[in-house]
C-alpha cells in the first residue's frame, strides 16, 4: 500500500505533477483480455505518469519505488523494463532508498533497457536538473494522503468501491480513447442512483471520472485532429467521431448490426442509431476540443487536481489556477466536460454545478 | 394571424436568426427606432460568432473589440450577454452586478444559429415592421424582386411596406434599382455583386427563375459555362433559355467576372459560382481568400469535367488531399494547363519532373490553406464559411492584457482618421495629382 515506500513515491508523484504529466499511483495491471470471471491482478505499478505530447498524444513514464535494501537494483530494472513494454512506456524509473548502493554495471545495463536507477537524494538531484520538482508544489493532487483516503473511499462508501477500482485498474486496460469515454460514461449512469452531491467524497469521485473521461476524449481529439484537423461541417465530423467512439470502423458496424437485431426493425438507408448518450453536445464538446487540441491534453490533470480538492473544507486553487492560466482553453474543457458527463450520466445537476463554478473561477485573473 | 407572421414562422426560428445577424451587420451603428429584438438577436449572433471556441475573455476587452470591431455600443453589450447566458451560449463571472469575464460556450456549425432560434422561439416577439424586414430580407436572399410584386407576394400594408422598404434603404439592408421601368429591390448582402444585371433580368423575367437557377447553381458551384451551354443542363438539372441567358451575361457583361480557364485540348473556359455574400465587414483579406478558393474550385473542375486524359473523379477528395499533403501524388501532362491560373494566383508551384510532366504543390500559406478550406465547403455544402468573421476583431480577443487591446483599437482609429481628415489644402493638392494622373 501507499504507506510503503512512501517517501519515494511522494517524490515521484510531486515530480510528475511539477511536470505537467496526469498521475496515477498504484496502478494495478489487468490483463485487457481476461480469461477469468474476475480479472486478475498481474502487479501493481507505484507512480505512473502520462506525458502530454505533441507528436504522439501521451508518453507513458513509470516508476518504481523501492525502499528496502532486498532486491538488486538490475532485477527492478528488468521488472520495470516488462511493465513498460506491457504499457508501451518509453521511460522507467527506480527511485530506491539512499542507503541502496547500486553499482555502475547496474545502471549502465538498466540504462540500456530505457531505465533509470537512482536512490532518493539522487532522484532530487534529477527532479532539479530536468526542470521538475520532487518538492510537493501547492497542489492536492501532489498530496500523498488524500492517494490514500481516495484508495479506501469503499470501506466508507461501498457502493463507490466500483469508481476506485475502474480508476486504479480496468481504465488502464482500455485499448483506445474512444473505449476509455464510453466506460467512463458508463460508469456514471451505472453509480447515478448511488451518488450524493452533498458528500465530498462523492464529488471527487465524480471529478475522477471526469478527469479520466477527458484523459481518453483528448486522446481521441488529438487523434481526430491530426487526421482531420477541425472537419469543416457537422456531417463531416459526425461521420468519423462515432467510429473513432467505437475503436473503428468495423467495431462500430458490429455494434450498429447488434443494435438493428436488437430493436427488430429496419431503419431508413439499414443505419440503426446508436443511442450514444447526448451525441449533439459530445459532438460539441469534441469539436470544442479540435480548437486547441494540445491543450486538451492538460485537461486531465486540471480536473483531477480539482477533484482532489473536495477532500478538503476549504481548499485553495493556486495550482488549478497556475494550470488553467498557463494553458488558456483547458478549464473551459473542463468546464464544459462537466457539464456534458452530469447530463449524460443523468446526475443531481450539483455535481456539474460545482465543478463548474470553480472551473470558472479558476480562469478570471486577479 | 396576418400574412407576414405566418411567413415568419414559415422562415424557420435560426434563418430568422440567420437574418437578424445579416440585418444588423449592414446596419451597423445606425438606430432604427422601429427594432428592438431584431437587432439584439443580431448583435446577439454576431458577437457568438467571433467569440467562438475562444478562451475566457475579460469583459473589458469584449467591450473595447465588440465597440470598435463589431460595431455594438457598450451600452448595450449587458444584455447581449445577458440573453447568450440565458441559452449557455456563455457563461458570466460577475462582481456584485458588473460583469468581470466572459467564458464562450459557443456551439459549433449551424447549432449556433439553432440555439438562437430557440430562443427566438419562446422568448422573443417581433414588431410587425420587424417581422415584415426579416420577411423581406429572407425573399430577397434568394433572388432581387419586383418592388410590387414582392409587396403583393408577402400581403404587406402598403404605408407599413413603403416604410420598410424606407428603412431597409437608409439602413442599407435594401438596395433599389430601376429597370424597364420597374423598381427591383436588391439585397445587397447576397447581390452587390453583379447587381446591375441581377436586377435588370429580374426586371425582363421573374425572380423564382433567378431563385431557382441560383438554387442550383449552389450545389454545383464551379460548373463550367460552355459545358452548361453545350447541354443546357447543369448536372442533370434543365436549365431555360432565360436563365442561360443571365449566366452568359455574367460572364460577359459582370464587373466581376468568373475565374476563366483556358487550356489547348477545351479551349477558354468560364467556371460559374453563386454571387458572394458581402458581410459588411469582408476585409480586403477575406476578399482575396475567397478569390483564391473560387479559383482553386475552377481549376479542380476543370480536371473533373473538362479533363483531356487524367479525370478527377472527386473534387472534394483532390482538394482535401492538397489540403492535407499540400501536394498531389502524382504528376500529369495536364498540371501545367490545368493548375497555372493557381500559380499566377501565388496559391500554388508547378514542379517539371520530365518530358511534359508537372506536379502541383501547394505554397504553404496560412491565406492558402484557409482559401483550400473554402473551396472545400464550396464544392461540398455550395456554402462559404467563415466570411461573416472579422479576424482582427478575435486576434485582439485572444490578447489578455486590456492595455495592448486598448492601443489596437487606438492605433485602428488613427489610421481611419488619417485616411479621412484630410486639410482643406491637402485635398486640392489631391486633386490635381489625380487631374495629371488622368489627363
Amino acid at each position: 500500500m501507499i504507506i510503503n515506500d512512501r517517501r519515494q513515491k511522494q517524490a515521484a508523484l510531486a515530480y510528475v505533477i511539477s511536470k505537467g504529466w496526469f498521475p496515477q499511483i498504484e496502478l494495478i495491471i489487468q490483463p485487457p483480455r481476461s480469461a477469468n470471471r474476475k480479472p486478475y491482478e498481474i502487479t501493481d505499478i507505484d507512480v505512473y505518469g502520462a506525458a502530454p505530447d505533441e507528436l504522439s498524444g501521451y508518453r507513458s513514464i513509470v516508476f518504481d519505488c523501492k525502499g528496502g535494501r532486498q532486491a538488486s537494483a538490475v532485477t527492478r530494472a528488468m521488472w520495470l523494463k516488462g511493465l513498460m513494454t506491457y504499457l508501451d512506456a518509453e521511460w522507467g524509473i527506480c527511485v530506491l532508498a539512499d542507503q541502496k548502493m547500486i553499482p555502475s554495471d547496474h545502471r549502465e545495463a538498466a540504462g540500456e533497457l530505457g531505465v533509470s536507477l537512482m536512490t532518493l537524494s539522487e532522484f532530487d538531484v534529477f527532479a532539479q536538473a530536468t526542470d521538475g520538482s520532487s518538492e510537493m508544489p501547492i497542489s492536492h493532487l501532489a498530496n500523498i494522503d488524500h492517494w490514500g483516503t481516495y484508495i479506501k473511499i469503499g470501506e466508507k462508501y461501498p457502493q463507490l468501491q466500483a469508481a476506485v477500482d475502474f480508476s486504479r485498474g480496468k481504465y488502464w486496460a482500455l485499448a483506445s480513447g474512444g473505449d476509455a469515454v464510453r466506460h467512463s460514461i458508463t460508469l456514471l449512469r451505472q453509480l447515478r442512483g448511488e451518488l450524493d452531491p452533498a458528500k465530498r467524497e462523492h464529488l471527487v469521485a465524480f471529478g475522477d471520472v471526469l478527469a479520466l473521461f477527458l484523459f481518453g476524449l483528448a486522446k481521441v481529439g488529438h487523434r481526430l485532429f491530426r487526421a482531420y484537423l477541425q472537419p469543416a461541417s457537422r456531417n463531416e465530423l459526425d461521420a468519423v467521431l462515432l467510429p473513432y467512439m467505437y475503436g473503428g470502423r468495423e467495431s462500430y458496424s458490429l455494434v450498429e448490426q447488434l443494435t438493428l437485431l436488437i430493436e427488430r426493425r429496419p431503419r431508413l438507408h439499414g443505419q440503426a442509431e446508436i443511442a450514444f448518450p447526448e451525441w449533439d453536445s459530445f459532438l460539441q464538446l469534441t469539436r470544442s476540443l479540435l480548437d486547441a487540441p494540445m491543450q486538451a491534453l492538460a485537461a486531465p490533470l486540471l480536473a483531477r487536481e480539482v477533484a482532489w480538492s473536495f477532500f478538503e473544507s476549504s481548499p485553495g486553487f493556486e495550482f488549478a489556477q497556475m494550470l488553467a492560466r498557463s494553458k488558456r482553453q483547458t478549464g473551459k474543457f473542463c468546464l464544459q466536460a462537466a457539464k456534458y458527463l452530469g447530463t449524460a450520466a443523468k446526475l443531481p445537476p450539483e455535481f456539474a454545478d460545482q465543478f463548474s463554478r470553480i472551473f470558472l473561477m479558476i480562469q478570471v485573473p486577479d | 394571424m396576418s400574412k407576414i407572421a405566418t411567413d415568419q414562422i414559415k422562415l424557420g426560428s435560426a434563418i430568422t436568426a440567420a437574418r437578424c445577424h445579416e440585418v444588423q451587420t449592414t446596419l451597423g451603428q445606425r438606430d432604427v427606432p422601429e427594432f428592438d429584438q431584431l437587432v439584439l438577436i443580431g448583435m446577439a449572433v454576431r458577437v457568438a460568432l467571433h467569440i467562438r471556441g475562444l478562451p475566457l475573455i475579460e469583459y473589458e476587452i469584449l467591450k473595447l473589440v465588440c465597440n470598435h470591431y463589431l460595431d455594438i455600443p457598450s451600452t448595450v453589450l449587458p444584455r447581449i450577454l445577458a440573453l447568450l447566458s440565458e441559452i449557455e451560449f456563455v457563461y458570466l463571472t460577475t462582481k456584485r452586478k458588473t460583469i468581470k469575464s466572459v467564458l464562450p460556450n459557443v456551439p459549433y456549425y449551424d447549432d449556433l444559429y439553432r440555439g438562437v432560434g430557440d430562443y427566438i422561439d419562446t422568448e422573443a416577439s417581433f414588431t410587425e415592421q420587424e417581422q415584415l424586414a426579416l420577411a423581406i430580407v429572407n425573399r430577397l436572399a434568394a433572388a432581387p424582386d419586383n418592388s410590387d410584386r414582392l409587396q403583393a407576394a408577402l400581403g404587406a400594408d402598403q404605408k407599413l411596406y413603403r416604410r420598410n422598404i424606407q428603412i431597409g434603404l437608409e439602413g442599407g439592408f435594401l438596395v433599389v434599382r430601376r429597370h424597364r421601368g420597374r423598381d427591383i429591390i436588391i439585397n445587397p448582402v447576397y447581390f452587390s455583386e453583379n447587381a446591375e444585371i441581377f436586377a435588370d433580368h429580374v426586371a425582363a423575367t421573374n425572380s423564382a427563375d433567378v431563385a431557382q437557377l441560383l438554387s442550383t447553381l449552389k450545389q454545383h458551384q464551379g460548373w463550367p459555362l460552355e459545358l452548361i451551354k453545350a447541354n443546357a443542363r447543369i448536372d442533370r438539372i434543365d436549365i431555360k433559355p432565360d436563365q442561360l441567358i443571365l449566366l452568359e451575361r455574367l460572364a460577359q457583361e459582370g464587373m466581376i467576372k468568373p475565374p476563366a480557364i483556358a487550356t489547348t485540348y477545351s479551349g477558354k473556359n468560364h467556371f460559374l459560382f453563386t454571387p458572394t455574400p458581402t458581410a459588411a465587414n469582408l476585409s480586403p483579406l477575406k476578399r482575396e481568400i475567397h478569390e483564391r478558393a473560387m479559383a482553386i474550385v475552377s481549376a479542380v473542375r476543370q480536371g473533373q469535367l473538362l479533363p483531356q486524359q487524367y479525370s478527377i473523379r472527386s473534387p472534394a477528395a483532390v482538394i482535401s488531399a492538397l489540403r492535407r499533403n499540400l501536394r498531389l501524388s502524382r504528376a500529369t501532362t495536364e498540371f501545367s494547363q490545368q493548375y497555372k491560373s493557381l500559380v499566377r494566383l501565388r496559391i500554388g508551384q508547378l514542379i517539371h519532373v520530365g518530358n511534359d510532366y508537372y506536379e502541383f504543390r501547394i505554397i504553404d500559406t496560412e491565406e492558402n490553406k484557409e482559401a483550400l478550406d473554402m473551396a472545400y465547403s464550396l464544392v461540398t455544402t455550395g456554402e462559404y464559411e467563415g466570411l461573416e468573421v472579422d479576424d482582427e476583431a478575435r486576434r485582439a480577443l485572444l490578447q489578455s492584457d486590456p492595455d495592448y487591446v486598448e492601443s489596437l483599437v487606438a492605433a485602428e482609429h488613427l489610421r481611419q482618421r488619417e485616411s479621412v481628415s484630410l486639410t482643406e489644402e491637402q485635398e486640392y493638392q489631391l486633386s490635381n495629382l489625380l487631374l495629371k494622373v488622368t489627363s
